[in-house]
């Protein structure tokens, strides 16, 4: 479908686009002003869910992994903000399936604007602002217990968090693309979302296969493991070059796989 | 209205139907079963690595009084639990509420708290009966969970079991009536996972909690449906006459609370076209 590429179209004209799709975001939540509060609230809470664990551990005494309190909470803290992040701009991404189903994702595709940065960004969703900031509040908690960052470290930590990032959003990408060929996705990717959870604890306590499987299949580990450790100033080995070349590459996998399924989309109906 | 209309007989077909209805329904929906029996294992996996990672540092192998054979025993046992709890019924209730389709119950010969607490009947015995059997077996085989085979703790728990489905069944639709007063469906649901991550001791046992906040998170509904119960189970607790009229005080104090709550909130409702 040549009429829905973007290459001519310019970042500025991308993003007054959306500019204005946050504008009616926000406008639609000041509609449910008392349930947009508590979702916010309740986003935080879950959010929290594995630190107050981590609390809980540690005032019985014992320790996980051979990490401090305040090194967890960095954890927690860096996969809470990529995640929060993608939430609150990615949000109609995992909407998707149900695009796909009813029909819906025409709306998209008569657009002269990139049907993937469309489908992305079409909404500035509230589920994100919760997790954003616990996990901020994490991070401020977390740093106040550690000696401060190297400015290389910190430089180093911040890429990481930048690729980990891109690797969580291709993960999400893959999982709703699935819906071009299968119905019931949502299911399987509220249980990868749930598995995400996990990318709260430090990889390093699961044995090599599964930490292997947490890092590369499901990308979860990524986002808190590397980044945490980085700044922390560990020495990261191989892992330093292996994350950003595993992002990128899992991001062109998903864009692939995303026009493929949007290949054989069909509408529904009509 | 009546609120828990009973003449027994003619009833009880009429709620058998829904239960009926209601496994059928369930039984549609393969793929989230075989989906659960490869994440179940896999979430339960890692928790049981967070706590062998936790127990080497643990002086004497306890922690907070349980070894690590009880701490997994304990998720283990939540998770067979959370199949008849009433989570899943809430966003159905709460989405009849908001859609108007509760007028459905309002113009019929049926309760819609008893329709729906039949409905998670039917929806809790479809869950037992696929999931909790090969849920136990790798759980047993895998983790080496422990098994009670006390009669009399088992009764204990079967019982604190029945009470533990009926709390939640008035905790969610108490939660559900939140609905009424110009809360999103979705944002309802939320209010009751924040108190269930908090209180239901499923995130953590409430006994390892710092001491100040032990005694109010141990005896709050949440705690009924969860900790406790699980907690009778292990042996860690005994199923006492306190226990017991906790369980019956809250079971009580709940119905008389929806019921309030309810008689109140359903005069609030317009119900739109039809």
């Amino acid at each position: 479908m040549s009429f829905v590429s973007s290459k001519a179209s310019g970042f500025a004209r991308n993003f007054s686009v959306w500019l204005f799709y946050a504008k009616l975001s926000i406008m639609s939540w000041l509609e449910y002003r008392a349930s947009i509060a508590i979702s916010v609230f309740a986003t935080a809470v879950f959010a929290m869910a594995t630190p107050i664990t981590f609390y809980v551990i540690y005032s019985n005494g014992v320790s996980v992994g051979g990490w401090n309190f305040y090194e967890l909470c960095l954890l927690a803290g860096f996969f809470s903000v990529s995640l929060g992040f993608i939430d609150l701009f990615f949000w109609n991404l995992m909407r998707l399936p149900a695009h796909v189903r009813k029909g819906t994702l025409d709306y998209f595709l008569t657009k002269p604007l990139s049907v993937l940065f469309h489908v992305s960004v079409r909404n500035v969703d509230e589920t994100g602002i919760g997790s954003l900031l616990s996990g901020v509040l994490l991070l401020a908690l977390g740093f106040s217990g550690v000696p401060a960052p190297t400015a290389a470290n910190a430089l180093a930590g911040l890429a990481l968090f930048a690729f980990a990032t891109l690797s969580l959003y291709s993960l999400f990408l893959i999982l709703v693309s699935l819906s071009f060929w299968f119905v019931e996705v949502e299911v399987l990717l509220w249980d990868v979302r749930e598995v995400t959870r996990f990318g709260q604890y430090p990889i390093s306590i699961f044995p090599g296969i599964l930490g292997t499987f947490l890092s590369f299949i499901v990308p979860v580990g990524l986002a808190s493991f590397y980044p945490a450790s980085a700044f922390l100033g560990r020495n990261l080995g191989v892992f330093a070059l292996l994350v950003p070349v595993y992002s990128i590459a899992l991001f062109l996998f998903a864009r692939w796989f995303f026009y493929k399924g949007l290949g054989s989309y069909s509408s529904a109906g009509g | 209205m009546s609120f828990f209309p009973l003449s027994l007989k003619h009833d009880l077909e009429k709620y058998l139907a829904v239960v009926a209805i209601s496994v059928r329904n369930r039984l549609e929906y393969r793929f989230t079963f075989y989906a659960s029996l490869v994440l179940t294992p896999l979430v339960f996996l890692t928790i049981a690595f967070l706590w062998s990672s936790v127990y080497t540092t643990a002086p004497g192998g306890e922690v907070g009084g349980f070894s690590l054979q009880e701490m997994l025993s304990y998720y283990a046992v939540a998770e067979l639990l959370f199949l008849i709890l009433a989570s899943e019924v809430l966003y159905e209730m709460t989405d009849e509420i908001k859609s108007g389709d509760i007028s459905v119950y309002l113009t019929k010969p049926m309760s819609f708290h008893l329709y729906n607490f039949f409905r998670n009947l039917g929806n809790a015995l479809v869950s037992v009966g696929l999931r909790a059997v090969p849920l136990l077996v790798i759980f047993k085989v895998f983790f080496d969970i422990f098994i009670q085979t006390n009669v009399l703790v088992l009764a204990g728990f079967f019982a604190s079991v029945v009470f533990a489905a009926v709390i939640s069944f008035l905790v969610v639709s108490l939660i559900a009536c939140l609905t009424f007063f110009d809360l999103q469906p979705w944002a309802s649901t939320q209010v009751f996972w924040v108190f269930n991550t908090i209180f239901s001791g499923a995130l953590v046992p409430l006994s390892l909690y710092p001491s100040f906040l032990r005694g109010a998170v141990e005896v709050t509904p949440f705690a009924l449906t969860t900790f406790v119960p699980v907690m009778v189970y292990l042996g860690k607790m005994n199923y006492s006459l306190e226990v017991f009229a906790l369980q019956a005080f809250w079971v009580a104090a709940l119905f008389i609370l929806l019921k309030l709550v309810w008689s109140f909130s359903i005069r609030r409702i317009t119900i739109y076209g039809g």
